[in-house]
């Protein structure tokens, strides 16, 4: 059994920190998609994120 | 495949031996400075919330998107700018600011994230969850803020020494974050106002990192050819670059002083 390199470890366990953000966002993007489905995930409602100048005439913001 | 300076890198190639003069080192002192604004100006929505003051928490929820996420966005394309700008002039003095500014990003990225999470409940009913991953758009900004996390984590020289050369593939996620933001941009905005200006700004970014480009720009400045040809091309990315960035600087300026002085816009 080869012992992975210091470099090797330290790369492994980026990718693991890198992995577990994507599938943070990724699973609770899903479970929204589950719960209140696609449509309510991709469009918004009109006032729903962009700032008024900008976009809806009226609307609030936007995290 | 874009190459050159990974952002959030730090300066291994020289950035810090020539930020070592005094004037450079002004010079750099000067313009990490302006990244304590979005702090500066969201502080007293902050402090007000945190002392529970009347309607303080809607104010948060009305400025945080607007400061913050401009400011993250700024800092972004001035990280992405640092290198473009290398390969334009020749310039090393600022190249330590890549790392600054990429870190000072994360964090102002993550200050929005972690508010707008906790204050939103307004505009976005439901848990905190919800409040950042609950549309599509706001899934890819805190896809592009979470992918800042292992970037920030190795910004550093010890890092840069334990991942060796895997260090340089990793901090290529910086094109991942730019694609990210991008979409977040689109999703929220569609075909027009800040997202036209967002890839504006990328656009210049993108063409000077693409390798024929900057080959023939740093091959034919070492030699002193085309002249007018390089002038043109610095000259109209740099235009490219500003006219595209200023009307984020200017929303961010207008909406930072509102959140300073407690008046955010009606909504």
């Amino acid at each position: 059994m080869t012992i992975p390199s210091p470099q090797r470890r330290t790369r492994r366990m980026m990718l693991v920190v890198t992995a577990a953000c994507v599938s943070a966002v990724l699973g609770a993007a899903v479970q929204q998609i589950a719960d209140h489905g696609w449509k309510a995930f991709v469009y918004r409602a009109p006032g729903v994120g962009a700032t008024h100048d900008r976009q809806d005439g009226g609307a609030s913001r936007h995290p | 495949m874009v190459c050159g300076g990974t952002a959030f890198a730090t300066t291994a190639s020289g950035g810090t031996a020539s930020a070592g003069r005094p004037r450079s080192r002004l010079a750099v002192w000067a313009l990490r400075l302006p990244l304590l604004a979005p702090l500066v100006f969201i502080a007293p929505e902050i402090v007000a919330a945190i002392g529970g003051r009347a309607h303080s928490a809607a104010h948060l929820s009305a400025s945080v998107a607007e400061v913050m996420g401009n400011a993250a966005f700024i800092v972004f394309a001035l990280m992405l700018a640092v290198t473009p700008l290398a390969t334009l002039t020749d310039w090393r003095w600022h190249v330590v600011l890549r790392r600054d500014y990429g870190i000072a990003m994360f964090a102002i990225a993550m200050t929005d994230l972690v508010i707008a999470a906790i204050v939103t409940g307004d505009t976005f009913p439901g848990g905190f969850v919800t409040r950042v991953t609950g549309h599509s758009f706001l899934a890819a900004g805190t896809l592009a803020t979470f992918l800042c996390v292992p970037l920030a984590l190795t910004a550093n020289r010890r890092s840069q020494r334990s991942l060796g050369r895997y260090w340089k593939p990793l901090h290529r996620l910086t094109y991942m974050v730019w694609a990210a933001i991008l979409i977040h941009l689109l999703l929220l905005f569609g075909l027009r106002g800040p997202a036209i200006h967002a890839f504006q700004v990328s656009a210049p970014l993108l063409l000077l990192r693409l390798p024929p480009v900057r080959r023939w720009y740093v091959t034919s400045r070492r030699s002193g050819e085309a002249r007018l040809s390089r002038a043109a091309v610095g000259v109209a990315c740099a235009a490219t670059f500003v006219v595209g960035l200023a009307p984020f600087i200017h929303s961010f300026a207008v909406s930072g002083e509102q959140a300073f002085l407690q008046q955010p816009e009606d909504r």
